[in-house]
């Protein structure tokens, strides 16, 4: 959650980071509504499991004192949501939801009450396939088919068994997961910078590199074209580039090319450049 | 076609793998303590807890990922094989019994298998694009394509000079390094396919045996309550919820930990709950600790945070002073690894690569 800080929210930090974490949901007030079923008219066993443990946590974990004491001192703000995951939230909404329905005799009136739970929980939540089924993808990689035919058409062209490339967004955070051997020019984590994420660093990557790094991104990524065309491929050379790829509609083709790349080949949608 | 053969009998595979490892644990006790799921849980537990204990030493000896995979495919073999000599009567004897308990199957039965199967085909069809799998996958490829253990930036391919402290003791990618060497699968496919039902699979069978915890024999409560959580999961859709990771990421070791491995821990203090002196449970909680640093690096303050949530209250109203020890035990692991990774992100402790 990088855009809560511990110094900024102070005490209120936990309770900011439990609200963040529920999102659009009221799930959580389920939850938390279900915790206080139990502790009201939940039986000794289910008391000593659920609510013990939950308010053990409460009083350590989920302590504003000590998260500003220990978590804040070994850098874990930003992922602290995590340790909302040890609660056992949609467990104890289910099982609350079951010990409802086991009052109820079995019948309609039963079959409602079970329909009217679900209502609640789909309500209350935020689906994930609220933006529609997941299409079926274009292969068993479940990555753009042009993708395959990038990697393969700069397999062709080289004749070095691990070839560096520049690519755009898109395809950057791929490449590698489905081609082990195509190196990159772009750090991940240096892209995720220059989009503004606060959660990664520059890992002890050398300023020189970095500065290397950002000029491509400049062109590449954001179509800053007031980039001297010498010092983008200063770049291209110093981060040991050999090819650049880029979609066919970018409005960098023409930059690369006039800087000195040379057309190599073209797939469905994407044109490789040599650096020469 | 033939990679859907393929994708079913890997998968099939990993859960016999899991089952022959957990039988050591599950068998071997009376016949109350037998199941199939039960096995699978704890063998899946076992599995990767006995991988960091062989791989991380390979890792920092800088042994190739060839031979880790010879290693670690004779050392399985090895498990399988001495499994099934000693238990394939115990196996046998329990399916009888399951079979002869078999009840006329309720209608939540059947509504349960539909929303989980209908997660396991969301979840092998989801098209991930989160920034994360540049490092889980590209880690699994990059150890292929260069035959090493984490001696190359998943991020980039450029060699390391020192071990990537953040991820140091995390040998899950290299686990799925070492399943594409051995069974020629793609790291896209076994991580974002496989991995990811079989992670929606695992974190149901803990739901379930969490489930037969708190309602004993009553079968349909479980199924019913598994239909519950399997509305809830669809419906917690956050960008942190464990329910995202578990049907967006779940292939991620993140995923892992907070649908299969946190779950399981509150399984374990379920079984503590009515055996606190059972040595059993007592060695999955110190074991769960290990696989689950080999899966995530984040467990290493979460696990010991939801142990401790689990086994304190008790040992306090039970007043089991003497498990203190075995308590104790059971976080020695998670403090090595936060002190390791203590020293070694602020620079006084560094792994240096050999090229």
């Amino acid at each position: 959650m990088g855009n809560i800080s511990l110094e900024e929210q102070g005490l209120r930090f936990v309770r900011s980071c439990f609200k963040t974490f529920g999102g659009n949901t009221d799930l959580l007030a389920l939850f938390l509504l279900s915790l206080l079923f139990l502790a009201v008219k939940g039986k000794k066993k289910e008391k000593d499991i659920f609510v013990c443990s939950a308010v053990f946590l409460l009083f350590t974990v989920y302590n504003p004192l000590i998260v500003k004491l220990v978590i804040g001192k070994l850098g874990m703000t930003t992922v602290y949501y995590r340790f909302f995951w040890i609660l056992p939230i949609v467990l104890l909404i289910g099982y609350c939801c079951v010990r409802v329905l086991d009052e109820i005799p079995k019948g309609l009136q039963r079959a409602g009450v079970t329909a009217a739970l679900v209502l609640i929980i789909w309500i209350s939540g935020d689906s994930v396939i609220s933006g529609g089924m997941p299409e079926v993808p274009e292969n068993q990689y479940k990555v753009a088919d042009d993708l395959l035919n990038v990697c393969a058409a700069i397999h062709e062209d080289t004749e070095k068994e691990f070839p560096k490339a520049v690519f755009e967004n898109d395809f950057n955070l791929f490449v590698r997961q489905y081609d082990g051997s195509i190196l990159l020019s772009l750090d991940r984590d240096i892209v995720l910078l220059s989009q503004g994420s606060t959660t990664v660093s520059t890992r002890g990557l050398s300023e020189e590199e970095i500065e290397d790094q950002n000029l491509i991104i400049r062109v590449i990524y954001q179509s800053d074209f007031s980039v001297e065309a010498s010092e983008f491929m200063q770049a291209l050379y110093d981060t040991g580039t050999d090819y650049v790829v880029i979609s066919e509609d970018s409005p960098a083709r023409e930059y690369v090319e006039t800087a000195g790349c040379s057309f190599c080949r073209q797939t469905e949608e994407h044109l490789i450049y040599r650096v020469e | 076609m033939v990679t859907m053969i393929k994708i079913a009998g890997i998968f099939a595979m990993m859960l016999f793998v899991f089952f022959c490892f957990g039988s050591f644990l599950v068998f071997e006790k009376r016949r109350e303590e037998r199941g199939i799921a039960r096995a699978v849980l704890f063998g899946f537990i076992g599995y990767y807890f006995l991988f960091e204990l062989v791989s991380f030493p390979m890792m920092l000896l800088q042994t190739s990922l060839r031979t880790l995979t010879v290693i670690w495919t004779i050392t399985a073999a090895v498990i399988c094989a001495a499994a099934i000599i000693r238990y394939l009567g115990a196996w046998k004897n329990c399916l009888d019994r399951q079979r002869a308990e078999k009840q006329k199957r309720s209608a939540s039965f059947f509504v349960m298998l539909l929303l989980i199967g209908f997660q396991c085909y969301l979840v092998a069809v989801t098209p991930d694009n989160s920034v994360d799998s540049a490092y889980y996958v590209a880690n699994v490829s990059t150890n292929l394509a260069t035959n090493t253990i984490n001696c190359y930036d998943p991020f980039t391919g450029a060699a390391m000079e020192t071990f990537n402290i953040r991820y140091l003791f995390g040998m899950y990618p290299v686990a799925n390094s070492v399943l594409c060497d051995l069974t020629g699968i793609h790291p896209l496919v076994l991580t974002k396919v496989i991995l990811f039902v079989m992670t929606v699979v695992l974190s149901y069978l803990v739901y379930a045996q969490i489930g037969f915890c708190l309602f004993g024999k009553k079968k349909e409560s479980v199924w019913l309550m598994l239909c519950f959580i399997s509305v809830l999961n669809l419906s917690f859709h956050t960008l942190y919820s464990n329910a995202s990771f578990l049907l967006t990421r779940g292939y991620e070791g993140k995923a892992i930990l907070s649908n299969v491995i946190l779950p399981l821990v509150f399984y374990l203090g379920c079984r503590l709950y009515e055996a606190f002196d059972n040595r059993t449970n007592w060695i999955l909680l110190f074991m769960t600790g290990i696989a689950a640093v080999d899966l995530s690096m984040s467990s290493m303050l979460i696990v010991p945070a939801a142990v401790s949530a689990v086994v304190i209250p008790q040992m306090i109203r039970k007043k089991e002073w003497k498990k203190m020890g075995s308590y104790v035990i059971c976080m020695i692991p998670s403090v090595i690894v936060l002190v390791v990774y203590f020293l070694g992100s602020r620079g006084f402790l560094q792994f240096p690569i050999a090229y």
